[in-house]
């Protein structure tokens, strides 16, 4: 904790100052104090936690799960075969310049307001890092002890589940570690664009009331659901990397 | 004498490189007997590893052949047992785990495995690291795991590719004294890297001596000592005279 005290400290001072300084602005509607959120969460409670935060949060494992698996999928066939490789990588690479969430109310107009314009702004926005971190933690793995496989008479599924599976593990929790609060910003947008419900939904709600708090105050779920999401993420890090001291 | 267990007939090689082609092997041969200690000895860049990649099967001679336990075969991927110039062990595996790897590829029953991993483990003195990470241990255990790897691949002859090279005198000594020991044991084959002209003549039956490019013969020195060795033996008049000509002939290489 005691390594944490600096970051905390600069935490409390940049809340008091805000609340000093939003009380003498004194706009409520604007710039909404601190403690006005907390006494608004306070009041939304049952509503954000139950209708929106269940909304949102399905939109998140959804979209983080079809990711994982597409990404990993993807890497594993691009490491497997060079046509693949030499097909989608390029693709992925510049797949990155498109700005997706400009793309985002082309999927609303397609998907509607259902749950998967969401997921879809979720996954192509988590798809890169997953994917791409895997692959090269895939490709990372020694020639050396390659060749010490090979020379035990291992075949080429013994050398991808005994080297290259186990060498792209460091590789793709950094990958997660970088999707997974990407997946909260991407399931906010999509709600901000086509939802009935969800924390980014009722956000953008209250920015329509004037009502400053209100859309703070789901803000404040969506942050503390990126680090709850990233520490669960570092939890199995440090589960799967034990030997790395 | 005993059968020989490996032998090379005429074998050439060379590494293909962008435009041209090293020669590093022009038709080779010698023969290797079963049980004998042999040192290769040679300068930097002079085709030690490369030998050992040839009897692995990691590479293909160009022409020839290569016999191990007198069979000629094309694919000798699995057939000898190689540890290589690093200890190489696997940092995501426990001692037990790297082990057991040779023993996991080929497809031995896990009971059989356990059993042959914690009877070695404990010969060699690794009793109760059986959960350590590689990282925890000394360089000197770490080799011993790694030549533990080697011995369960099964092999009756093993390569040993500077294994002590990056070990402090201390440690190399005993390590040198318990390779010895492990081997007049088991009464494998081994062929053995190394830079070491003293470390060569206080293991070795034999030594080969790499001295030209390409290699078109080995020279070979018989050490005179008999077993077992002790350290006070390498001071004797013939052994002495014999390290100064391996020095001699290793000069000469380097001189070009
Ligand atoms: N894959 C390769 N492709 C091309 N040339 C290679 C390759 N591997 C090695 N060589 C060359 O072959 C020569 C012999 O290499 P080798 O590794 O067998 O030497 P060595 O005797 O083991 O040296 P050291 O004592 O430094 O380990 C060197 O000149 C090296 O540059
Ligand atoms: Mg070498």
């Amino acid at each position: 904790m005691r390594n944490y005290l600096p970051s905390i400290l600069l935490i409390a001072v940049f809340v008091i100052v805000w609340e000093v300084g939003a009380r003498i602005v004194n706009t409520e509607f604007i710039l909404p104090a601190p403690s006005g959120i907390g006494l608004k969460l306070w009041d939304l409670k049952g509503l954000l936690l139950k209708e929106h935060l269940t909304s949102t949060l399905l939109i998140i494992v959804i979209g983080l799960a079809i990711s994982i698996v597409l990404g990993i999928a993807l890497a594993i066939t691009m490491t497997q075969s060079s046509v693949m490789e030499k097909t989608f990588y390029p693709i992925i690479i510049t797949s990155q310049t498109i700005p997706i969430i400009a793309l985002a109310p082309i999927f609303v107009l397609w998907f509607g307001y259902s749950i998967w314009s969401k997921v879809v702004v979720t996954i192509l926005i988590t798809f890169f890092p997953i994917t791409v971190s895997t692959y090269d933690g895939l490709r990372s793995s020694s020639k050396e002890l390659k060749e010490l496989l090979l020379t035990m008479g291992a075949s080429k599924k013994d050398i991808f589940f005994k080297l290259d599976v186990p060498s792209a593990i460091p590789y793709f929790f950094s990958g997660m570690k970088v999707a997974v609060p990407l997946s909260v910003i991407g399931a906010a947008i999509g709600e901000w664009l086509g939802a009935q419900e969800g924390l980014g939904y009722f956000s953008r709600r209250m920015m329509t009331q004037f009502d400053g708090a209100g859309v703070f105050a789901p803000i404040v779920i969506l942050s503390l659901l990126g680090i709850i999401f990233f520490l669960i993420v570092i939890m199995f890090e440090k589960k799967a990397l034990k030997w790395r001291k | 004498m005993s059968k020989a267990v490996l032998e090379f007939k005429d074998v050439s090689f060379q590494y293909q490189e962008a435009d041209k082609s090293v020669d590093l092997l022009d038709s080779l041969h010698f023969r290797v007997f079963d049980g004998e200690f042999i040192s290769i000895i040679g300068a930097s860049g002079s085709g030690k590893s490369t030998l050992f990649r040839l009897i692995t099967g990691l590479e293909q001679p160009v022409s020839g052949s290569i016999h191990i336990n007198g069979e000629q075969r094309p694919n000798r991927l699995g057939s000898v047992g190689y540890m290589p110039q690093q200890d190489l062990l696997m940092p995501w595996r426990t001692i037990y785990e790297n082990a057991v790897l040779p023993l996991e590829i080929k497809g031995v029953s896990k009971q059989d495995a356990h059993q042959q991993v914690v009877k070695g483990l404990k010969e060699f003195g690794l009793s109760g690291y059986e959960q350590n990470y590689p990282s925890d241990l000394s360089g000197g255990m770490k080799q011993r795991v790694s030549f533990l790897r080697a011995v369960l691949s099964g092999s009756n002859i093993l390569l040993l590719d500077e294994p002590f090279s990056a070990l402090d005198a201390m440690t190399k000594l005993s390590m040198q004294e318990w390779l010895l020991a492990q081997w007049e044991k088991r009464g494998q084959t081994i062929l053995f890297i190394t830079h070491d002209v003293n470390e060569a003549l206080f293991l070795s039956d034999r030594i080969f001596i790499l001295t030209e490019r390409p290699v078109k013969q080995l020279k070979e020195a018989v050490v005179p000592m008999n077993r077992p060795r002790t350290l006070s033996g390498l001071h004797a008049p013939e052994v002495t005279k014999m390290k100064e000509q391996l020095i001699e002939q290793l000069r000469e290489r380097i001189s070009l």
